[in-house]
């Protein structure tokens, strides 16, 4: 059976051209090529190149491992692409990181969108202080700090 | 694998749509994501808006668990409460918990008492709740049900450790909830072998999943089940032998 490819095109004007099977774990591309049956290059008008050869890199790599040995795939390969999950993501920078996010949201990849969530709470926010959190987001305060006590207050217990 | 960090000085996060905010906020643990509040001032509506909260008394100083989780409760701002967990021991007033709850339009509740020692009244409140469809008990529940309550909303109910007294209450208790689509009774809980007798007329029309781990103590309640749940697909009998 010969692959079929699919060409998609990024926002900068970039193209990519993929197997169909790594496309396709995105929701949102099927409604395009439906939509759009007489031209075979899929525009992504909100994603740049940069971030979707990430979404590609990863779509490519999950595609590949749910193939591999015909359906269910062993403990051991699930444990390397974990790992090569948690690799892939602490490559990235935080600009990446959200344009990531958001492409994995427009495109509707459900792993991949639920990875860079994970990433981010766990990463970003989880155990760490309010200003520790601020200064990793780049967070400005716009709070006075009569107005932060009065909000701590609130809900004291989770402060503690 | 070479590391290509740029510092990026961007507030990157608050550019993100509210509703992927409120995502990533759903994946920490509670008192993170409610700390999130005093970052900014946009965020302090934010966890109040997670579809799902699971609070756990370890968290809270004694005896302010109840008051702690009820001003919570209070403060939520979502249309639906998709899911409320909670992991409580001892002097939570549960009731007062679920009938805030409730008000939040609560689909799901999981209560958890981790302390196992002493046997709690199922809670009435709980028989009001018209939105709920999914309950899971993970404690030592004593049923007493009232009769003429229903639950219609009720789809899936765990029960994983409770005490019927006598035959009435377990009919009682299972009328209760006409609509149900999956049952789950752990071996923990215990009918006392006495004979059941459902009346007719009550007919679980829609389960179509029913769990129950095979236990001499329950007496002839299988059988009763498969004869009353005409929809029945998935039986799963879970051996095990009670010391």
């Amino acid at each position: 059976m010969s692959k079929k490819n699919i060409v998609l095109k990024s926002s900068n004007g970039i193209i990519f051209e993929v197997e169909e099977a790594v496309a396709l774990q995105s929701e949102t591309i099927p409604y395009m090529i439906e939509d759009d049956c007489a031209n075979d290059t899929i525009p992504l008008a909100n994603v740049t190149g940069d971030i979707l050869a990430l979404v590609i890199e990863y779509c490519k790599k999950h595609v590949v491992v749910a193939d591999g040995d015909g359906g269910g795939s062993s403990s051991s390969s699930q444990e390397d692409l974990k790992n090569w999950d948690a690799q892939f993501m602490n490559d990235l920078d935080q600009s990446k990181i959200f344009n990531l996010l958001l492409a994995a949201d427009f495109l509707n990849i459900k792993t991949l969108f639920d990875l860079t969530c994970q990433f981010v709470a766990d990463t970003m926010i989880k155990g760490k202080s309010v200003e520790e959190v601020r200064r990793t987001l780049n967070i400005e305060k716009d709070y006075t700090s009569e107005e932060e006590a009065k909000a701590r207050q609130e809900n004291e217990w989770a402060f503690k | 694998m070479k590391k290509n960090r740029v510092v990026v000085n961007e507030d990157m996060i608050s550019e993100l749509p509210e509703a992927l905010i409120i995502q990533i906020l759903s994946l920490l643990p509670i008192k993170s994501a409610m700390a999130t509040s005093v970052l900014f001032k946009q965020w302090q509506i934010l966890w109040k808006m997670m579809p799902v909260l699971k609070f756990n008394y370890c968290d809270h100083i004694a005896k302010t668990f109840t008051e702690n989780v009820c001003k919570s409760l209070l403060s939520h701002k979502a249309p639906i409460l998709e899911s409320l967990h909670l992991n409580f021991s001892g002097a939570t007033d549960i009731g007062t918990l679920i009938v805030t709850a409730d008000a939040r339009h609560l689909r799901e509740l999981v209560l958890k008492d981790d302390s196992k020692l002493t046997h709690f009244g199922f809670p009435s409140s709980l028989y009001n709740c018209e939105t709920l469809e999914t309950l899971i008990l993970k404690l030592n529940v004593y049923v007493l049900p009232p009769s003429q309550v229903c639950l219609k909303s009720l789809k899936t109910l765990h029960l994983h450790s409770g005490f019927f007294n006598n035959e009435a209450t377990v009919v009682n208790f299972l009328s209760c909830f006409p609509n149900l689509e999956n049952l789950l009774f752990d071996p923990t809980v215990i009918f006392k072998g006495f004979e059941i007798k459902i009346p007719t007329g009550i007919i679980f029309n829609q389960l179509v999943h029913l769990e129950l781990y095979a236990s001499k103590a329950w007496g002839n309640l299988v059988t009763v089940m498969l004869n009353n749940s005409p929809r029945l697909r998935l039986l799963k009998l879970i051996k095990v032998s009670i010391s």
